[in-house]
C-alpha cells in the first residue's frame, strides 16, 4: 500500500502513514466501532448502553466538553479519534476582572484510571486556587499543585501502576502570567509578532538532550522520546517540587495551554501560532479550531486546548 | 450509614476479536447489613448431630459438650432446635426460643443422646427442613456434624433432599475424625451455601462450634442474590465466589427473565466482604466499541418485594493498542492463580490416591509454588504436611512417605480457601 498523501510504501494493515501521519482508512467506522445495531428493538439504559447488545449508544459527556467564561476566555477538551475515552481534563476560573486561572491535566494512559487522575487533579487544583484569593499567584499555584498531588495520590498508592497525570496551572493578571507544571502539557504565549513556549516539557527527550547524551534528532527517534519524567501521583519522583515561572506581559497576545494531543501535531510553535492567529477573536472558536486540526491529523490522543486572550 | 458496596476490578480493554471478559467484584457490607435491608433480625439455629454407632465414645461425649456449650451461648432472642441423626432422624428439641428454661430442658435432653445405628443424612436434612420452613423471614443456619460416610442407599434420596433444601436454609458441615468423605460433605455445604471443615480431634469441637455460632449470629440479612444482566447472545462461562473461599456458582444460576439470572449468596453479616469472579463470553465488538458486558447487582427479596442493595458494571472495550489489551488486572490474575492452586491440590491428591506419584509430585509442587507466590500461608502450611518442600519458589517437592490421614483431609477440605491480594500491593 502507498500513502495517498506522500507516496510512502506502507504495510497493508497500517491505518496511518508512518511518514506523514496521514489517515489511511475511514476512521469514522473503524475507531468508533460498528456500534449498536439493535435499532428500535432495544432501549438505552441509564448509563447510555443498549439494553439488548450492551454496546454504548450515547457518548459520555466527558468525550467532548467546552467551558466558556467569556469570548476571550474558553477551552475545549475532546476524546480525539483513537482513544476510547477522554483522559484529559481542564477547568477555568475568573475570580476578578483581571485575574484568570487555568488548569489543564492529561492522565497518563499507561497507569490505572488516568481519567480519574486528571479529573481529581484538576478539581483539587482549581479549588485550591479559588481558596487562595488574596495570596500571591506563586503561593496559590504551589498550594494548587500540592492539593492536586494529594488528590491523585488518594486514588491509589500501593500499585506499581498508580494513577498519574500531568498538570499545568496558570494564573494570569493583566501584566503577568504565573505558571507551574509537571509533565509535558504546555503553555505558550502567542502575540502578533512572536510566539514562545513558556513551559519546558518534563520529558526524557529534554533530559537526555540537556545532559548532552543525545542530539535532539537522535533523541526524537528514540522509543522513550515521549516518556515524561515528572508527574502527579503516588509514585511521582520524590523531588517533585514543581517549577514556578513568571512571564511579564509586554504586548497583547494569547495564552494557550494544551495537552500533547494537540502539540504532537505541531511540535514547532510556529504552526500552533499560525492556527491561533488565523482563528479570529473568539477564544472558544479558536479552541474548537485547534481540536478540529488535531482530529484532522489523526486524533491519536485526547486533545485539550484552553485560551485566554489578553 | 451502613450499606452494601459493590466494586468491579478488571481490565476492560480487549484486543480485536476477543470475546472473553473477566472481572472481579468485591462486595462489602459496611456496618451491619440489616440496616441496609430492614431485615427482621430473627435467627434460627439448627444443630444436626450424627448419633450413629461410630460416634460412640469420645466423639459423642465431645459432641454433647460442644452442643451444650453452643446452646448456653445462644442469646435469648434467638431460636434453636436439635436433631439427632442416624438411619432416621429424631427431633430432640423442636424449635424453641433460647430462654433460660428452654436451654435447661435442651441440655438435659442432650445428655440422653446415645450413639447407635447408621447414617442416612437425607432424613436429617428433611427433619431440619420442616423446622426451618416455619421461619421463612429469619436467618436460617444449620450446623451438621458427622464422623462417617453416608449410606450408599441414601445417596439418591440425599440428592433430591438437597434440591428441596436449597435456598431454605444454610448449612455448615463439620467432619470429625478421618472416616468421613470430603467430597460428600462439600457437596452438601456448597449446595447449602456453607463451608466444610475437618475437626481432627474431638476436643477441638467446642471452639469450632463457638466460632460457627458467632458467625451465624453476626448475619443479619438472609436470602441475598447476586443478579447478573448480560447482553443478548452472551454466555456466562462461570461465576465463582473466590474469597474467602472458592465456590463455583455457575450451575446455580436461576433465570429471572431473558438476559438476567440470579446466583444465591445466602446471608450476609456485619462488615463482611466477599469477592466474585465473573467470566462472560460476549459477541466481539469492533475496535473502538464499548460494551456493557455485565451489570451486577445484589438483590434482597422479602415478602415478594425486591430491594437492590448495590450494583456495578462490567465493561468491554475493544482496542488496537496492545499496551492496553495485554495488561491483566492484578485481582483477576490473583484469583485465577488461587483457582489453579485449589485445582492443583485436588488433582494432585487424586493422583496420589491413584498411585501416580510423578503426577502428584508435579501438581503438588505447582501448588506449593502458587501458594508461595500468592502469599497463601495457610494453604502453604497444609501442603508442608503432605510434601517435603525443597524450593518453594520453584515448586520442587518430594512426597512424604508417612502422612496422617487427617492432614491430607485437612488439605483437601481447605484447599479452596483463598487469600486476598497481600496489602503491600493492594
Amino acid at each position: 500500500m502507498t500513502c495517498p498523501n506522500c507516496n510512502a510504501t506502507l504495510p497493508e494493515t497500517d491505518r496511518f502513514c508512518e511518514e506523514c501521519g496521514a489517515q489511511l482508512l475511514d476512521l469514522s467506522t473503524h475507531s468508533a466501532g460498528t456500534g449498536c445495531q439493535c435499532g428500535a428493538a432495544c432501549e438505552t439504559d441509564e448509563d447510555g448502553y443498549c439494553t439488548g447488545c450492551g454496546v454504548r449508544r450515547e457518548a459520555p459527556a466527558r468525550d467532548h466538553f467546552e467551558v466558556e467564561i467569556s469570548p476571550r476566555f474558553a477551552g475545549v477538551s475532546d476524546r480525539g479519534i483513537r482513544h476510547h475515552r477522554n483522559e484529559d481534563c481542564f477547568d477555568l476560573l475568573q475570580d476578578s476582572a483581571h485575574s484568570f486561572s487555568i488548569v489543564v491535566c492529561d492522565g497518563v494512559s499507561s497507569t490505572e484510571d488516568p481519567d480519574r487522575a486528571s479529573e481529581a487533579a484538576c478539581g483539587a487544583a482549581l479549588a485550591a486556587i479559588a481558596d487562595g484569593a488574596g495570596l500571591s499567584p506563586e503561593r496559590r499555584l504551589l498550594s494548587a499543585m500540592s492539593a492536586a498531588q494529594t488528590a491523585v495520590k488518594k486514588l491509589g498508592s500501593g500499585s506499581n501502576n498508580a494513577p498519574a497525570t500531568t498538570i499545568v496551572c496558570a494564573i494570569a493578571t493583566s501584566d503577568r502570567i504565573t505558571l507551574s507544571w509537571l509533565g509535558d502539557s504546555r503553555a505558550c504565549w502567542i502575540a502578533d509578532s512572536r510566539a514562545v513556549q513558556l513551559t519546558t516539557d518534563h520529558s526524557w527527550l529534554n533530559e537526555v538532550v540537556a545532559a548532552g547524551e543525545f542530539t535532539e534528532e537522535a533523541a526524537a527517534q528514540h522509543g522513550n522520546a515521549h516518556a515524561i519524567t515528572r508527574w502527579l501521583g503516588a509514585d511521582a519522583p520524590e523531588d517533585s517540587k514543581p517549577p514556578v515561572l513568571q512571564f511579564e506581559i509586554t504586548e497583547p497576545g494569547r495564552l494557550l495551554i494544551c495537552t500533547d494531543g494537540l502539540w504532537n501535531y505541531a511540535p514547532e510553535i510556529r504552526i500552533l501560532a499560525d492556527l491561533v492567529r488565523s482563528s479570529g477573536e473568539d477564544a472558544l472558536t479558536t479552541a474548537r479550531n485547534l481540536v478540529r486540526f488535531a482530529n484532522a491529523q489523526g486524533g491519536h490522543d485526547n486533545i485539550t486546548a484552553a485560551l485566554l486572550f489578553l | 450509614m451502613t450499606q452494601f458496596k459493590a466494586e468491579v476490578f478488571q481490565n476492560a480493554f480487549l484486543p480485536q476479536g476477543a470475546r472473553e471478559v473477566n472481572a472481579i467484584m468485591t462486595v462489602t457490607v459496611e456496618g451491619g447489613a440489616a440496616a441496609a435491608t430492614g431485615g427482621s433480625g430473627e435467627k434460627l439455629i439448627g444443630i444436626i448431630c450424627d448419633t450413629s454407632g461410630s460416634m460412640d465414645g469420645a466423639k459423642i461425649h465431645a459432641a454433647r459438650d460442644a452442643m451444650s456449650r453452643m446452646i448456653t451461648l445462644l442469646p435469648g432472642d434467638a431460636s434453636f432446635f436439635v436433631i439427632a441423626g442416624s438411619e432416621t432422624a429424631e427431633l430432640v428439641i423442636p424449635t424453641v426460643r433460647a430462654t433460660p428454661d428452654n436451654k435447661l430442658r435442651a441440655l438435659s435432653a442432650i445428655r440422653q443422646i446415645r450413639a447407635i445405628g447408621g447414617t442416612c443424612i437425607s432424613y436429617w436434612l428433611a427433619k431440619a427442613l420442616s423446622q426451618f420452613s416455619a421461619a421463612p423471614g429469619a436467618i436460617r443456619q444449620a450446623l451438621l456434624l458427622t464422623d462417617g460416610a453416608n449410606e450408599i442407599e441414601d445417596e439418591p434420596r440425599l440428592e433430591a433432599m438437597l434440591k428441596a433444601c436449597e435456598g431454605q436454609f444454610q448449612c455448615e458441615c463439620r467432619g470429625v475424625g478421618a472416616d468421613w468423605q470430603v467430597a460428600q460433605l462439600k457437596r452438601i455445604s456448597s449446595q447449602l451455601l456453607g463451608t466444610t471443615d475437618i475437626i481432627a480431634r474431638p476436643e477441638l469441637m467446642e471452639a469450632d462450634f463457638r466460632d460457627i455460632l458467632q458467625r451465624a449470629l453476626n448475619k443479619d440479612v438472609s436470602d441475598v442474590s447476586l443478579r447478573l444482566w448480560t447482553p443478548v447472545g452472551a454466555q456466562v462461562k462461570f461465576c465463582k465466589e473466590v474469597s474467602p473461599e472458592i465456590v463455583d456458582l455457575t450451575t446455580r444460576a436461576r433465570p429471572v427473565k431473558p438476559q438476567v439470572v440470579d446466583f444465591p449468596t445466602g446471608a450476609w453479616g456485619r462488615d463482611e466482604s466477599r469477592d466474585y469472579h465473573f467470566c462472560i463470553e460476549v459477541k466481539a465488538g469492533a475496535v473502538g466499541d464499548e460494551m456493557l458486558a455485565g451489570r451486577t447487582s445484589l438483590v434482597y427479596t422479602q415478602a415478594g418485594i425486591e430491594t437492590k442493595l448495590a450494583d456495578a458494571k462490567i465493561l468491554a472495550v475493544w482496542t488496537d493498542d496492545e499496551s492496553k489489551s495485554t495488561r491483566i488486572d492484578r485481582r483477576v490474575a490473583h484469583y485465577t492463580g488461587q483457582a489453579e492452586l485449589a485445582q492443583s491440590i485436588q488433582e494432585g491428591m487424586d493422583a496420589q490416591a491413584r498411585g501416580d506419584e510423578e503426577k502428584a509430585t508435579a501438581l503438588l509442587g505447582r501448588a506449593v509454588k502458587l501458594a508461595h507466590d500468592s502469599g497463601n500461608e495457610a494453604t502453604a502450611k497444609l501442603l508442608r504436611k503432605v510434601v517435603e518442600v525443597e524450593d518453594e519458589t520453584k515448586g520442587t517437592v518430594r512426597l512424604k512417605r508417612q502422612v496422617a490421614k487427617e492432614d491430607s483431609m485437612a488439605l483437601e477440605t481447605r484447599s479452596t480457601k483463598t487469600t486476598r491480594i497481600p496489602k503491600a500491593n493492594a
